[in-house]
Order: C-alpha cells, then sequence, then structure tokens
C-alpha cells in the first residue's frame, strides 16, 4: 500500500474531470468498505460493490463501469473465471483488473493468460495505480 | 491080473532101491527137473505104468508139467486139467484118487482118457511145506492098479516133496539173494542221488530180471487223471517208451491200483478196456500184474510187469512185486526229498536274489524282472506273466519266454483265465485244461498251445494288486504244489511295490514341501496375489499331474471367477461361471467343506474336457469363505488324499490374500492420511488468506483512508501511518511466504503446470522447465509433485551452488515422472535431503517412488515417479469380470 499523502483524484478547480467509474467484486465485506471509502476519497467514482459473479455480471450489465476490481479468490467461485466471462461479455468497453491479496508472483502464469489488463495488490490498490492501469491498456 | 503079490519082497527091494537112487539125487542137491523126470521113470517101472507124470498146480485149473515118462506131454508144457481127470480130483479134494475101468469104452471115460486107452488112472498129491503143490499120476494102458498103489506113492510123493522144498528152498535162498542183490543195485543208486530216472530204469530192469517179464514200466499217477511212464525195461528191447500216457479209466491194472491201491493182475486182455489196455494190446501184452507206489502214505504211482508169452505170471507174483515196489517208494521217497532239497537250495538261492534287489530298493521294474526270470528258471517253465490289475483289466508288467502275453499288453477279466480267477477269488488258481474255456485269454492260450498254467496273487498291504503266472505247453500238467512255489515270489514283489510306493511317497512329500516352499517364499516377499495365485496353480498342477485352478467366489450370481490358473486349463483369468449342480466348487461353496466330483458325476462340460475327477478345497480369509482351489484330472481319479494334501496350498493363498488386503488396508490408510494432510493444509491456507491476510489489507486500507484524513500539516503523523502500512505489507507477505510453503494457491487453481512455472520463476537459480504433462491429477498427486519440485529447488538454492537447474514433468504409462537436476557440487546427503525424506514417506503412501543421486562433483538428480490415478481401494484380486 502506497500512501500518497494527497488525495488524488478530483483537481479542486477542474470542471471537465470526469471520475473513473468502478464497479468492486470481492466476497470479503471489510475489503469492500474499505477500499469503496479509499478510492473515492482518492477521487474513483465506485458505482457498486458485488461479492458473487452471478451479481458482479448483472451491475456491469446494468452500470457499466470503466473498471471491474475481481478479487481472484471469490469464496468457492474463481475470479479468473469471472474475469474471463467479463472479459467475453460485449461489455469491452469495461476493463478487469484483478486483485488479490496472494502475491503477484504467486499467480503470475495465470494472470498472464487472463484477458484482465493487470493485477493489483490489494495492499496497493490506490486509485491513481487503477488510472494509470487503465492508460497503460489503452 | 494081479500084479506084485508074486514077487512083493522083490517089488520091495526094487522100491527101496528107486527110492534110494531118487533120495541120492534131492540129496546131490539135483534140480527138480531131473528129479521129477526120475522119479516119473521109476515110478513108471515099478508100478508097470504106462505113463507116468508129474505136474505142478499153477492157478486156476492150470498146471505145468514137471517130469513125464511116457506123457504125450512134454516138461515145461502148461496144459489145463481135465476136470473129470484124477489129478483134477486131486487139485479139488487134495486127496489121492483113482479111476479104474475095465471097459474102455465105458461112458464115464473123459474123452482125452479114452482116447489114449487108459484103463486105469492114479493120482495122488504132493504137499510141499503144507501146501498142495502139484501131483504125482500113474495110468495103465491095461488093468488095474493094486489098491495099495497109493500107499507107494506116497512114499514117492514124499521124497518129490522133500525135493520140491529142497530146490525151492534153494530157489528162494537163490532168489532172494538175487533180491538183495537188486534190491542193493538200486539202493546204491539212490544213495549216490542219481537222478530218478535212473532209479526208475534201474527198478525196471531188475524186477523185469527178477520176474522174468518180458516188459517192465513204473508210472507215475497225475493230477489230470492221467498216468506218465516214467521208467521201464523190455527184455526184447522195444517196450512202452518213457514219457507214454495214458488215462485211467476201464478195466485194466492200471486203472485197478489206481482205484483201489492194491496191486492187480491181468491174466489175458480178451476183456480189458481203456487206454491202458489198448497200449498193452498195441505191445502185445497177454498178461500184467500191477502194484502200487506208496510214497508217504499217499498213492504216487504203479509198477507194471506184462509178458507176451501165454503162461500167466505164477502164483503171487504181484505180491512178490509189491515187495520190490517199497524200495522204488523209498527211492521216490529219498529221490523226492533230495529233490526238495536241491529245489529248496534253488527257491532260497532265487528267493535271496530278488531279496537282494528290494532291499537295495531297486526299482520295481527291476525286481519285476528278476522275478519272472527266477519263476521261469525254478518250475523249468519258459513262459511266465507278471500281471497288474488295473480295475476290470489286466496289464502284463513282465514276462518270460514266447507267448502272446508279452509286457506292455492288457486284458479284460472276462472269461476264463488264471488271471480272471485270482482276481475274483484273491487266491492261487490253476487250469489244466484250455479247450472248453470262453474269452478272448482262453482263446490266445490255446491257440498258443499253453496246457496248463497257475497263478499266485500278489497283496500289498492288505489289497490285490496283481498276480504272477506260469505257462505250460507240455501234456503233463505242472507239478503240484507250483503255486506255494510261486506263491514264496509274490511276498518279495509286494515288499518292491510297497517299497517303491513309499519311496514314491516320500519323493512326493519331499516335492510338496519344495512346491510349498517356493510359494511360501512369494508370499514372504510380498508378492502380488495374481501372482501367488498363479504360482500356486502351477505347482498343485505339477504335483498332481492335472490341472489346477484358484478360483474366487462371487456371491450374486452365485458362482466362481477364475483368478489363477495352470496352463492346462484353457480358460483365461477372470473367466466367470455360474455355479452347476456337479461342480466340486459348487459343493465347497454350499458347504463350506472340501468336495469332491468323481466320474460320472462330473459335468457334461468337464466330461468333455476329458475330466474324470474333480476336487476343491476351501480359502477362508479371516473366517470367510473367499474361493476354492480346484484340481481337475483327464486320466484317473485323484488321489484319495488330494483333499488333504490340497489344504497346505490353499492356507498359503488364504495368507497371500489376508496379506494384500492388509497392505492394500493399509496402504489405503496411508492414502487418506496424506489425502486428509494435504486438505488441512489447504483449509490453512485458505483460513490464512480469508482471514489474517484479509485482516491485514483491510487494516492497511484504513490506516490509509485514515491518512488521507489527515491535513498536509500532519507530516509526520502520516509518515508514523505510512510505517504502519508498510509494516502490514511486510506482514502480509510474510504470510503469504508461509501461506506458499503450506499450500500455494496456484496449485488449486491452476494445476501443476502454472505451480511450477511460478516455482521456476521465483527460484533464484535459472531453471529450464519443461512440462508436457498437462491434464488436472488428483489433488494429492498434484501436491505431492509441487513439493518435491519446491524441495529440490530449495535445496539446490541452499546447497548446490549449480548455475542452472532442468525441471521437467512427463507423463508416460500411466505414470508421473518428475525430474530436477541441477549441475551443482552433488554430495547431496539425506542430512541435507530431509525434506525429501519426509516426502518420500508421502510418495510411497501414493504408490510412488523417489532416488536422489547425488555424486561428489557431479550434481544432484532427485527422480520421482507418481501413479497417474490413485487406487481406488478395490478389494484384493478384483480383476474386472469377464462372463463367460
Amino acid at each position: 500500500m502506497t500512501g500518497s499523502g494527497v488525495a488524488e483524484g478530483r483537481p479542486i478547480a477542474d470542471p471537465s474531470w470526469v471520475p473513473i467509474r468502478c464497479l468492486i467484486v470481492d466476497d470479503n465485506p471489510f475489503f469492500l468498505e474499505g477500499a469503496t471509502d479509499l478510492l473515492k476519497r482518492e477521487g474513483l467514482e465506485v458505482v457498486g460493490v458485488a461479492s458473487t459473479s452471478a451479481d458482479a455480471i448483472r451491475l456491469v450489465r446494468e452500470l457499466r463501469p470503466d473498471v471491474t476490481l475481481v478479487d481472484v479468490d471469490l469464496g468457492d467461485e474463481d475470479g479468473f473465471e469471472l474475469a474471463r466471462k467479463l472479459s467475453d461479455a460485449s461489455a469491452a468497453h469495461s476493463k478487469v483488473i484483478l486483485i488479490s491479496a496472494h502475491a503477484e508472483d504467486d499467480l503470475a502464469q495465470l494472470i498472464a493468460a487472463s484477458p484482465a489488463v493487470g493485477f493489483v495488490s490489494k495492499t496497493r490498490v490506490s486509485a491513481r495505480a487503477i488510472r494509470e492501469m487503465l492508460e497503460r491498456a489503452a | 491080473m494081479e500084479l506084485a503079490t508074486v514077487g512083493q519082497i522083490g517089488t520091495l527091494a526094487d522100491e527101496q532101491a528107486a527110492l534110494r537112487r531118487v533120495a541120492t539125487l534131492v540129496a546131490r542137491g539135483a534140480g527138480p527137473m531131473p528129479v521129477f523126470e526120475a522119479v516119473a521113470e521109476e515110478v513108471s517101472d515099478l508100478l508097470k505104468a504106462d505113463v507116468a507124470a508129474i505136474v505142478r498146480f499153477e492157478g486156476g485149473e492150470a498146471a505145468t508139467m514137471m517130469g513125464t515118462h511116457r506123457g504125450r506131454r512134454s516138461t515145461g508144457e502148461r496144459f489145463e486139467l481135465d476136470p473129470d481127470y484124477v489129478v483134477a480130483s486131486v487139485r479139488a479134494t487134495g486127496e489121492a484118487a483113482r479111476f479104474d475101468t475095465d471097459d474102455p469104452a465105458a461112458e464115464e471115460m473123459p474123452e482125452p482118457v479114452r482116447a489114449e486107452g487108459i484103463r486105469s488112472a492114479l493120482a495122488s498129491p504132493i504137499v510141499v511145506d503144507g501146501e498142495l503143490w502139484g501131483a504125482i499120476t500113474v495110468a495103465s494102458f491095461e488093468g488095474s492098479f493094486p489098491p495099495e498103489t497109493e500107499q507107494r506113492l506116497t512114499d514117492f510123493t514124499e521124497l518129490l516133496a522133500a525135493a520140491v522144498a529142497n530146490a525151492e528152498s534153494r530157489q528162494a535162498v537163490t532168489r532172494l539173494a538175487e533180491e538183495q542183490a537188486a534190491l542193493r543195485r538200486v539202493a546204491t543208486l539212490v544213495a549216490r542221488d542219481a537222478p530218478s530216472t535212473e532209479v526208475f530204469d534201474a527198478v525196471a530192469t531188475e524186477v523185469g530180471k527178477l520176474l522174468d517179464t518180458d516188459i517192465t514200466i513204473v508210472g507215475r499217477y497225475d493230477a489230470d487223471g492221467m498216468a506218465t511212464a516214467i521208467g521201464n525195461w523190455s527184455a526184447a528191447g522195444e517196450g512202452v517208451p518213457v514219457g507214454t500216457r495214458s488215462a485211467i479209466g476201464g478195466r485194466n491194472v492200471l486203472t485197478i491200483v489206481a482205484e483201489t491201491g492194491k496191486p492187480a493182475r491181468m491174466d489175458g486182455y480178451d476183456d480189458a478196456s481203456g487206454e491202458a489196455a489198448e497200449i498193452a494190446r498195441r505191445y502185445g501184452w497177454r498178461s500184467s500184474i500191477a502194484a502200487p507206489i506208496l510214497v508217504e502214505g499217499r498213492l504216487w504211482g504203479v509198477m507194471l510187469v506184462a509178458t507176451q508169452r501165454p503162461e500167466p505170471f505164477f502164483t503171487g507174483a504181484e505180491h512178490k512185486l509189491a515187495a520190490f515196489t517199497d524200495l522204488i517208494a523209498t527211492a521216490i521217497a529219498n529221490a523226492q526229498a533230495h529233490d526238495e532239497l536241491r529245489r529248496f537250495g534253488d527257491e532260497q538261492a532265487a528267493l535271496g536274489r530278488v531279496a537282494r534287489l528290494v532291499a537295495a530298493a531297486a526299482s520295481p521294474e527291476r525286481v519285476f524282472g528278476a522275478v519272472v526270470a527266477e519263476v521261469s528258471s525254478l518250475l523249468g517253465l519258459e513262459r511266465t506273466e507278471l500281471v497288474r490289475y488295473d480295475g476290470d483289466s489286466g496289464t502284463v508288467i513282465a514276462a518270460t519266454g514266447d507267448h502272446p502275453f508279452p509286457a506292455g499288453n492288457s486284458w479284460s477279466l472276462e472269461g476264463a483265465s488264471v488271471m480272471a480267477s485270482v482276481a475274483r477269488t484273491s487266491r492261487a488258481a490253476r487250469i489244466d485244461d484250455y479247450s472248453n474255456l470262453e474269452g478272448e485269454i482262453a482263446r490266445t492260450a490255446r491257440s498258443a498251445g499253453f496246457q496248463s498254467a497257475i497263478g499266485a496273487p500278489i497283496t500289498v498291504e492288505g489289497r490285490l494288486w496283481g498276480v504272477i503266472i506260469a505257462i505250460s505247453t507240455d501234456p503233463e500238467p505242472i507239478p503240484e504244489r507250483s503255486e506255494e512255489r510261486l506263491g514264496q515270489f509274490t511276498g518279495l514283489v509286494a515288499a518292491a511295490i510297497a517299497n517303491a510306493e513309499s519311496g514314491d511317497a516320500l519323493a512326493r512329500i519331499a516335492e510338496e514341501e519344495a512346491a510349498l516352499r517356493r510359494v511360501a517364499t512369494l508370499v514372504a516377499e510380498g508378492a502380488d496375489p495374481s501372482e501367488i495365485f498363479s504360482a500356486v496353480s502351477d505347482e498343485a498342477a505339477r504335483l498332481f499331474g492335472s490341472g489346477a485352478a484358484v478360483l474366487r467366489f462371487e456371491p450374486e450370481p452365485p458362482g466362481v471367477v477364475f483368478v489363477g490358473n495352470s496352463n492346462s486349463y484353457d480358460i483365461p483369468i477372470g473367466t466367470s461361471l455360474e455355479f452347476e449342480e456337479g461342480m466340486a466348487t459348487a459343493e465347497v461353496y454350499r458347504t463350506g467343506r472340501a468336495a469332491r466330483v468323481d466320474g460320472a458325476d462330473v459335468l457334461p462340460v468337464g466330461r468333455n474336457l476329458g475330466v474324470v475327477s474333480s476336487v476343491a478345497t476351501p480359502i477362508v480369509v479371516e473366517g470367510r469363505l473367499w474361493g476354492a482351489v480346484s484340481l481337475a484330472s483327464t486320466d484317473e481319479s485323484l488321489p484319495l488324499d488330494a483333499e488333504e494334501r490340497l489344504v497346505k496350498f490353499t492356507e498359503f493363498v488364504a495368507t497371500a490374500i489376508a496379506n494384500a488386503e492388509g497392505k492394500s488396508e493399509l496402504a489405503a490408510s496411508r492414502r487418506r492420511i496424506v489425502a486428509a494432510s494435504d486438505e488441512a493444509r489447504r483449509r490453512i491456507e485458505r483460513d490464512l488468506h480469508d482471514g489474517t491476510q484479509q485482516r491485514l489489507v483491510s487494516l492497511g486500507l484504513a490506516i490509509r483512508a485514515a491518512e488521507a484524513n489527515l491535513s498536509p500539516d500532519r507530516a509526520d503523523v502520516r509518515a508514523q501511518l505510512e510505517g504502519v502500512v508498510d509494516g502490514l505489507a511486510d506482514a502480509l507477505e510474510d504470510l503469504q511466504e508461509i501461506s506458499r510453503g503450506i499450500h500455494p494457491a496456484i496449485l488449486s487453481r491452476g494445476g501443476l503446470g502454472p505451480a511450477l512455472q511460478t516455482l521456476a520463476h521465483r527460484s533464484t537459480i535459472p531453471v529450464d522447465l519443461d512440462v508436457t504433462a498437462d491434464v488436472r491429477l488428483a489433488e494429492p498427486i498434484e501436491v505431492c509433485a509441487y513439493f518435491i519440485a519446491s524441495e529440490a529447488l530449495a535445496n539446490a538454492a541452499k546447497h548446490s551452488q549449480a548455475t542452472r537447474i532442468d525441471l521437467s514433468l512427463a507423463q508416460r504409462d500411466g505414470r508421473l515422472l518428475v525430474s530436477i537436476r541441477d549441475n551443482g557440487i552433488g554430495g547431496a546427503d539425506s542430512a541435507h535431503g530431509s525434506g525429501l525424506l519426509g516426502l518420500s514417506d508421502r510418495v510411497e503412501a501414493l504408490g510412488g517412488s523417489i532416488s536422489v543421486e547425488s555424486r561428489q562433483g557431479k550434481g544432484t538428480q532427485i527422480t520421482a515417479e507418481l501413479p497417474v490415478a490413485l487406487e481406488s481401494g478395490q478389494p484384493v484380486g478384483q480383476e474386472p469380470s469377464v462372463r463367460s
């Protein structure tokens, strides 16, 4: 987790600023709460949260976020599988970023094989990291 | 006209002179003939007779002319007494008789007398030693003899009697001397131990000469109602040859002696009958005498003398003969005793030779061959057989001589034969005549010219095993009691067979022990049950000379599955059969005990395969009936103790199964432990992840949120907070590290491929990864393979100083092969590889293997092999059933 000191995101004086719309998918409610709080502070718009694949797919379809953060572990379900599903769906404009409490190294092969645009460790989740990843993937 | 009254004194003087002359002759020991002649002449002169004669009475009405003066018969002539004449009267009454007639033409006069013109005749008896010996008779053609003529004759008759008595006693002495000499000659032969035939011939000769016969024969009565000539003598050199046989029967001396056991005589063969009479007539016998030869109280034979002359034998000749036969009887008894002794000696020697063979445990075949050779030689019979009984036929095992029953052939025991007779009665048997017998053996014997045969049974340990048979083609039957002599050998044969059988039994026991040992070794080595089933089937098949199989029982439908087979069974392993009546295994299933099915009860399918006998014994594993071991024989009934002997084998099978089941239980339980441990680790990892790790993350987030709330001027607090966040990040990393060691998340998700890639990626030494297996496998296997690789890489990183590691994963023939090789300094030992040691237990529990090769300076190579699929935990011997 990198602390940035200054809340990034919404520049105080720029009226053209459009916040990134983000959906978080995780089966841990504490994380959902904590991450939602942090990212909002940092200028991301968290449009929704989901804990299951089914909910995630539905919300993505309805809310059409710019990015969906998907935890690799979704209880019994597999985050990689959900990432594939979300990428297959016609919502191609919605990118997926995989998150996990596991180290990236440990999941390297699976991440590389995934259609997600990247991976962010849960400890490093921040608006800047997400923005940078999306810009890289664009 | 009266004679003698005138010159009575002169007459007396003449008489005295005449008597003196005769007496002188007698005193001088003149033989009877001259005396008779002299007396006849003197008497004739003295009594003025025209004819004088002295006759000797023979048997019946016969008489012999001993001396005559002017009589019409000649000295030595034999004639029949005229019954009306005075001489016959003397013979009949023993008293003097007289015949007078004045008229020669008177009718009372007997014809011959009248023909001769005799007017008066007188006859006086001659009595010798109290017996009427003969008579003296005078006859006149003119007038009568004076009345005192009988008295005057008496004096002469007394002289004559004395002369005869002298002569006879001299004759008797001479004859006695001759007899003694003859007896001595024969006795010498006997003492010299001359062969019987020499003795018989000698006796025949002596008797012939002594009794002045033409022919003498010594004959033996045989058991078949016939008699055989065994010794002979003939005056003319041509008699009945030795060996001639005659049936006993009809009217002849041979038969009379045979039937009465007493001497007999036959004067004339006119009304004789029977074969013996035919022979007699053929050789021109006119009369014969026979006396029995009694040896040890039994009628052994007969001595027969015959003459071709018309005169019969003298009275009492048969008794003379009888006296002589005693000597023969002794000679025969002696000879028999000598023969017996010799034979006994021969027998003992022969028995000794055979007994030595038996004691040296020679093979039965050798003993059989020796026995038939000895028997043949001892009994003097060229043709012998030794037969073994096989059910309802007899097989010739050994034989001597040229006959149609050589070794190797089998004969039916139906019909009449010595073989069959002994088989029926278990006692010695004999056949003396094959003429009217039925059956194959009898026919064959007849055409081969067999005349008689004997057999003695061979009994081994109380059961009838076979028979020794001796055969004769001679007309004479085999001597009596030969069966007994044969019987002496049967005991030896039986001993040889019993020896061999017990030797066989010993050999069999040794074979069995060896076979059991071989199977035991397999069981101890922990060989696969299928290998043991196969070994047991093969060993049992070899031992019993039959087919053998190991079968497992199936309950639904009730039947068997073949799990082991000897080669002779053409049934594949795994074949299953439903139970049917008549299967020995069905019986075992039903009763839980050994069962046997023989002969007609065998199933048709078995019979078609030629099975004649089957036996099955139960396999009981830890108290439950698991299956059976079975034997099936196509040549002969399985031995009665087969069930017992099989038991040891079935016990081994049961042990092997129990072992294997135990092992498989053990293995299954180890697998379960490994799987449980893997599962536990995964849960721990999961708990760590879901619990503590997430908490740390959340804490981090919360602090960063708090950070964001800080006013810019609180840089010190911000720095502290960032420190905490870093600390939390580190803590999380620590947990991740721990988690990796417990159960890598990627393994569950992605399988071995990605997991090994991650390992390789993280390795400090460059890893050349070659993964060609890409299917997901059971969790314990993937975990095991992963940790092998992980441990190997960790060890290499710590100790090897290598610059490169080759890690490969491949799947081949149902096995997963993991190989890690480094080019380091090698020399890894178990201390360093302790992690690997722990892993090797796990590897083996899964049914795999692991090896480490690490030589100084040559790097380290770790190779592991794991099954691709875990054993499903099926019961032992559970080959998939194939419906047959």
